[in-house]
C-alpha cells in the first residue's frame, strides 16, 4: 500500500517541472511578453504539428510534409548507420579478440576519433559536394567510434573460462567465435548500436544544413530564413521524436535476431 | 619420452613440472609451481588430489585439460601425449562457466553439437543428463535464473554427455554451501558408481576427497610434488553415512598429518 502511494506521488513530482514550464509558456506568450515570431504559443505549435504531418489545414508551405522530410532524413540514417555498424561491429571485435590486431588497428582509430565530427564538415564538402554522401558520410563517421568501441569492449568482455569451456567441450576457434565471443560480446554491441544511432541522427541535421532540398535538418534551417519559428520547434520534435522512435525499432530488430532475448 | 609407468592407465601425468616466468623477480628462474608430478588414473578409476591451497593443483589441471602446457614432463591419454585442449577431456571448474545466454537445455547440448550427433540422439541425450542430474523442469531456464549448486549440475552434466576419456574436476563443489555441497557429492557418487567415467578430482576438503576417491594424491605446498599416494580401502557402494565412521576418522587424521608435515616444512 505504503509503496504505491510513493510511487503515486514520484509521478507527481516528476510532472511539476514540466507542467511548471508549460504554464509560464502558455502565460507569457498569452500576454505578449514574447513575440509570436520569437516563441508561439504552445496551441500554435500544437496545431502546427497536426498540419505538418496531415496538412488539411494549409497553414504554411510545409503544410503535409513531414513524411517526405522524415523519409529523406531516415534515409540518410539508415545508410550512414548502417555503414558504420557493418565497419564498427567486425573491426571492434576481431580487435578486441586478438591482442596484436588491436595493437596495429586501435591507435589510429583513437587518433581520428579525437578529431570532432563536426570538423569534418567543411572536407566532407569538398570530397563528396553538398547533399546525401556528404550527410552519410558524417553520419557513418560519427557513428563509427562508439560502434566500434562497445564492440571491442565486448569482445574483450568475454570470459576465458567461456572460451576454455568451448574448447574442452570440442570447439574449433571458429565456431568458439560465432558461439562464445559474438554472443558474449552483444550486450555490449548492442548498446554500442543503439549510441551510433542517436548519433546518427544528430549528425543528419549538421548535414542537412549545408543546404540540401529536402530532410528534417533541411526544413528547420530553411524554416529559419522564412522566419517560420514555429516549424523550427516542431521540426525540432520532430527529429526527437523519429529518433527515439529509430530506437526502439533498433532495440526490436535486434531482439528479434538475438541468440537470447534477456541479453539485449 | 613416451615410456609409460603404469600400464592400463587411462592417464598418465608423467613427471610434470611448471615454471612461470617471473618478470619481476632479479633471477630470471621464474616461480616453480609444480615439481614432477606422477599421478595416474585407471579407467573407470576416481582419483583425488588434495593438498594446501596455492599448491599448483589447478594449474596441473590446466596442464591435463591443455589450457597450459608444461615445462617439462607430459600428460599421456591411453598411452599417447595430449597437445592443447580436447574433448576427451571434459572439464568441471570451480567457478560458473555455463554459458549465460544458452539455457540449460542448450548448454548441455553444446557439445554434443560439436560432434556433430544428429538432431535426434542430442536431444535424447541432453533429456538422459537432464534426468540423471535431477533437474527436470529447468531444462528452458537459463544460468542466472538457476541456484550455485543446479549450474554445477549442469557444468557435470554437459561434460558427462560428452562421455570424455577423462573428467577433471577442479574444486567444483568449492564455491557452495555446506548444505548443497554434501547433496552434490552424493549425487556425484550415485553417477559415478552408475557411469564410471575415469575422474580426476581436485580438493582441499579431506573429507570430500575420502568420500570419493578410490585412492587420494597429497600433494605438497609449492612446488607441488606428489608426497604420498593413499588407497582408500572404504568398500563401494560409499554413501554420506561413511563420514561419521571411526575408520573413516582414522584416516582423516593420518592425511591432516601428512598435510602437516608438508605444510610445517615449508613454513
Amino acid at each position: 500500500m505504503n509503496r504505491y502511494r510513493l510511487q503515486v506521488r514520484c509521478h507527481v513530482i516528476s510532472l511539476i517541472i514540466p507542467i511548471g514550464i508549460l504554464l509560464i509558456w502558455v502565460l507569457i506568450t498569452a500576454y505578449n511578453r514574447i513575440p509570436g515570431y520569437i516563441l508561439p504559443a504552445p496551441l500554435t505549435l500544437l496545431t502546427g504539428f497536426y498540419d505538418f504531418i496531415f496538412g488539411f489545414l494549409g497553414l504554411s508551405p510545409y503544410s503535409g510534409t513531414f513524411w517526405q522530410h522524415t523519409l529523406a532524413s531516415s534515409k540518410r540514417v539508415l545508410a550512414g548507420f548502417l555503414l558504420a555498424a557493418i565497419l564498427g561491429v567486425p573491426a571492434g571485435i576481431i580487435a578486441g579478440s586478438n591482442p596484436w590486431i588491436e595493437k596495429m588497428l586501435d591507435p589510429p582509430i583513437q587518433a581520428i576519433r579525437s578529431i570532432p565530427g563536426i570538423s569534418w564538415l567543411p572536407l566532407a564538402i569538398i570530397w563528396f559536394g553538398i547533399g546525401m554522401r556528404t550527410t552519410v558520410f558524417l553520419i557513418a563517421l560519427a557513428a563509427f567510434f562508439p560502434i566500434y568501441l562497445n564492440s571491442l569492449h565486448g569482445a574483450k568482455q568475454v570470459r576465458q573460462i567461456w572460451k576454455r569451456s568451448a574448447q574442452m567441450l570440442g570447439a574449433d576457434p571458429l565456431t568458439i567465435f560465432y558461439t562464445v565471443v559474438l554472443p558474449g560480446a552483444m550486450p555490449s554491441v548492442v548498446s554500442g548500436l543503439r549510441t551510433g544511432m542517436g548519433l546518427s541522427w544528430a549528425y543528419v541535421v549538421l548535414g542537412e544544413l549545408t543546404g540540401v532540398p529536402d530532410g528534417l535538418g533541411a526544413m528547420i534551417m530553411d524554416a529559419r530564413m522564412l522566419g517560420q519559428v514555429q516549424i523550427i520547434l516542431i521540426g525540432m520534435v520532430a527529429i526527437a521524436v523519429v529518433g527515439r522512435l529509430s530506437d526502439r525499432l533498433l532495440l526490436a530488430l535486434l531482439r528479434a535476431v538475438a541468440w537470447r532475448k534477456e541479453i539485449v | 619420452m613416451g615410456e609409460t609407468q603404469c600400464y592400463g592407465c587411462r592417464i598418465n601425468i608423467e613427471r610434470v613440472s611448471k615454471i612461470f616466468p617471473d618478470h619481476s623477480a632479479r633471477d630470471s628462474r621464474g616461480l616453480e609451481v609444480l615439481k614432477n608430478v606422477t599421478m595416474c588414473a585407471k579407467p573407470g578409476e576416481m582419483v583425488c588430489l588434495t593438498g594446501p591451497s596455492g599448491c599448483g593443483k589447478t594449474t596441473l589441471i590446466n596442464i591435463v585439460a591443455g589450457f597450459e602446457k608444461a615445462t617439462s614432463g607430459c600428460i599421456l591419454l591411453d598411452g599417447s601425449e595430449v597437445r592443447g585442449p580436447g574433448p576427451d577431456r571434459g572439464v568441471v571448474f570451480q567457478e560458473d562457466a555455463l554459458f549465460p545466454w544458452l539455457n540449460a537445455w542448450q548448454n548441455i547440448a553444446y557439445g554434443l553439437k560439436q560432434k556433430g550427433l544428429p538432431q535426434k540422439d542430442i536431444a535424447e541425450r541432453v533429456e538422459t543428463f537432464i534426468e540423471l542430474i535431477e533437474l527436470q523442469g529447468f531444462s528452458r531456464h537459463f544460468p542466472d535464473q538457476l541456484s550455485g549448486g543446479m549450474k554445477q549440475r549442469v557444468a557435470l552434466a554437459r561434460v558427462l554427455a560428452n562421455s570424455p576419456a577423462v573428467l577433471l574436476m577442479d574444486e567444483p563443489f568449492a564455491a557452495l554451501d555446506y548444505q548443497t555441497r554434501r547433496s552434490m557429492q552424493e549425487l556425484l557418487l550415485g553417477l559415478w558408481q552408475k557411469l564410471r567415467q575415469t575422474i580426476i578430482f581436485v580438493t582441499h576438503d579431506i573429507d570430500e576427497a575420502l568420500l570419493l576417491a578410490g585412492r587420494v594424491y597429497i600433494m605438497s605446498a609449492r612446488p607441488g610434488t606428489i608426497l604420498e599416494e593413499i588407497p582408500i580401502p572404504f568398500p563401494w557402494p560409499r554413501s554420506l553415512e561413511i563420514l561419521n565412521e571411526s575408520e573413516f576418522v582414522h584416516f582423516k587424521k593420518m592425511i591432516y598429518n601428512s598435510t602437516a608435515k608438508s605444510a610445517g616444512g615449508r613454513g
